[in-house]
């Protein structure tokens, strides 16, 4: 299967649900979401409203992140089309975060798997989480690739109470989400960048 | 949509809103590792053309480009690293990454131009004739000198996030400043008292010809740069009214153009004889021009911000 994923604009309300399932399932150190929704404010008073989009690791096709990583850290994973970083490798050189055009890739400060409550030490969680993340290397969404290799859809579609993000395979093209994307007329986000990214926008 | 439409957000935390956020991890080390290998490779390569008659100072220059490339630049670089100790993994990409490429070069540069300074010093003060070995690491030398020079600015060029750093112009533009921070050291440096003598007038007047052939050709880049960016995409305006007006003037103006080029081009003419305290001026002057134009690359870079995609803004206002 190769990785996809819709999200319905119009069905987005902002709750961040998405972001707090991601930081849960992974336990994302402190100042740093792998998916978040922006809030983005359009139009001129008095015709102003608010608008919510989601945002996550694409896992590009033609991933400038992967392209420019030296070490060769970062890699897709050719099963599932996944974007991954392995952290053996990466050397924190930072050169795939100046490439992602989305702002998805995250560096692990020295200093940030500390925990939450400074010198109490790490809480259970953090210190369940945390050995999953290395200092002064760059971390990203991995696609909830474990639970998609299980059969379940990533914490971020599970956890979303409109069913905004529809997950499935884009290399079935009777999958709901290949359907979607022909139906709703799916756009790419920044797709001008020729990066092929494999979350669709519909509206 | 006009630029001004998305905020400019400075946050070292995530934000939540939509703007045009600066790029946070390249800050000084790189800009300072950049600045020594651009600085250094184009001593380097400059020196490489120094008349046969000037080799004592030719070897001078020479050695001073490679200090600064296999001293400096390499320790920033170093340092800058998250897991410093895995730097020889850098160089596993060469296919597909210039930073790669550039490791090569540098590693390369430290390699052959030490050989080519070892081997030179016998021609610089023994008199000896150069060898065919020695012209032959000289030129691989001037390669990866050339490449060390230039690869910086691939590397920006390359990135497609960030539409101030994607230009083409920024390979030229650093190679050219590279060049001029050469020929402005190894005129500085034929003008010490224990190199005297090595310049004759005629060639001192010829390199500094040169000298500010490179600053007008620096000036027209940076004008066109400027320009160009005004015709780009929003997050490119917003780059370029970062530098010109709003974050970043004082640099801009003060930095890069009244003391990097307007007063090294009007300072030899003002004074009119050439001496090591002109020169000196000018070549720290330089310095702070070629530093200051780094330092508002890599600082007024900002990511295009997501609502930029046309078909998304035109869902988005379509709902609203």
């Amino acid at each position: 299967m190769i990785w996809g994923m819709v999200i319905d604009l119009k069905l987005c309300i902002g709750c961040q649900a998405c972001s707090l399932a991601c930081k849960t399932e992974y336990g994302i150190p402190r100042g740093m979401y792998w998916t978040k929704t922006l809030i983005d404010e359009v139009g001129v008073f008095p015709n102003v409203t608010r608008v919510y989009l989601p945002q996550l690791c694409n896992h590009c096709e033609e991933a400038p992140c992967e392209k420019t990583c030296p070490t060769g850290a970062s890699y897709t994973d050719e099963a599932t089309g996944v974007v991954l970083v392995d952290y053996t490798k990466c050397m924190g050189c930072r050169a795939c975060y100046v490439a992602c055009p989305y702002q998805n890739r995250h560096y692990v400060k020295r200093g940030a798997l500390q925990g939450y409550y400074p010198g109490k030490g790490l809480t259970p969680f953090e210190a369940q989480s945390y050995p999953h993340f290395t200092e002064g290397t760059v971390t990203k969404c991995v696609g909830c690739i474990e639970r998609v290799m299980g059969g379940l859809d990533p914490a971020c579609v599970t956890n979303c109470p409109t069913y905004a993000r529809k997950f499935g395979d884009l290399s079935d093209p009777n999958s709901e989400i290949r359907q979607l994307i022909r139906s709703r007329n799916a756009v790419q986000p920044m797709a001008e960048k020729g990066t092929e990214p494999k979350v669709y926008y519909i509206s | 949509m006009l630029h001004r439409d998305v905020k400019y957000i400075e946050a070292d935390d995530p934000t939540f809103e939509v703007g045009y956020n600066p790029q946070t991890e390249w800050k000084w080390l790189i800009t300072l590792a950049f600045f020594c290998g651009e600085l250094g490779a184009g001593i380097f390569l400059v020196s490489l053309f120094i008349p046969a008659a000037a080799a004592k100072l030719a070897f001078c220059v020479g050695l001073l480009g490679w200090l600064i490339v296999a001293g400096p630049k390499n320790l920033f670089h170093f340092i800058y690293l998250g897991k410093p100790w895995r730097f020889w993994r850098g160089l596993s990409r060469p296919g597909t990454s210039w930073i790669t490429r550039g490791f090569y070069a540098t590693f390369a540069l430290c390699g052959f131009g030490f050989l080519h300074v070892v081997m030179f010093y016998d021609v610089a003060f023994n008199g000896a004739t150069p060898t065919p070995m020695g012209q032959a690491i000289m030129i691989v030398a001037g390669i990866s000198a050339f490449v060390v020079m230039i690869y910086d600015g691939i590397v920006m060029t390359y990135s497609p996030s960030i539409p101030l750093w994607n230009n083409s112009l920024i390979p030229v533009l650093r190679t050219s400043y590279a060049l001029m921070g050469g020929v402005t050291m190894t005129l500085l440096v034929s003008m010490l008292p224990a190199l005297a003598g090595q310049f004759t007038g005629e060639q001192l007047h010829l390199w500094s010809q040169i000298e500010r052939g490179l600053v007008v050709a620096n000036m027209l880049m940076i004008v066109i740069y400027v320009m160009t960016l005004t015709y780009q995409v929003t997050a490119a305006k917003e780059s370029a009214y970062l530098i010109i007006r709003d974050k970043y003037p004082a640099v801009f103006w003060f930095g890069v153009v009244a003391i990097g080029l307007i007063a090294i081009f009007l300072l030899p003419i003002l004074v009119q004889t050439e001496s090591l305290g002109l020169l000196l001026a000018v070549a720290v002057f330089e310095l702070i021009g070629d530093f200051c134009i780094l330092f508002l690359l890599l600082r007024a870079g900002v990511f295009s911000p997501l609502r930029t995609q046309p078909s998304i803004d035109e869902a988005l206002f379509s709902r609203a």
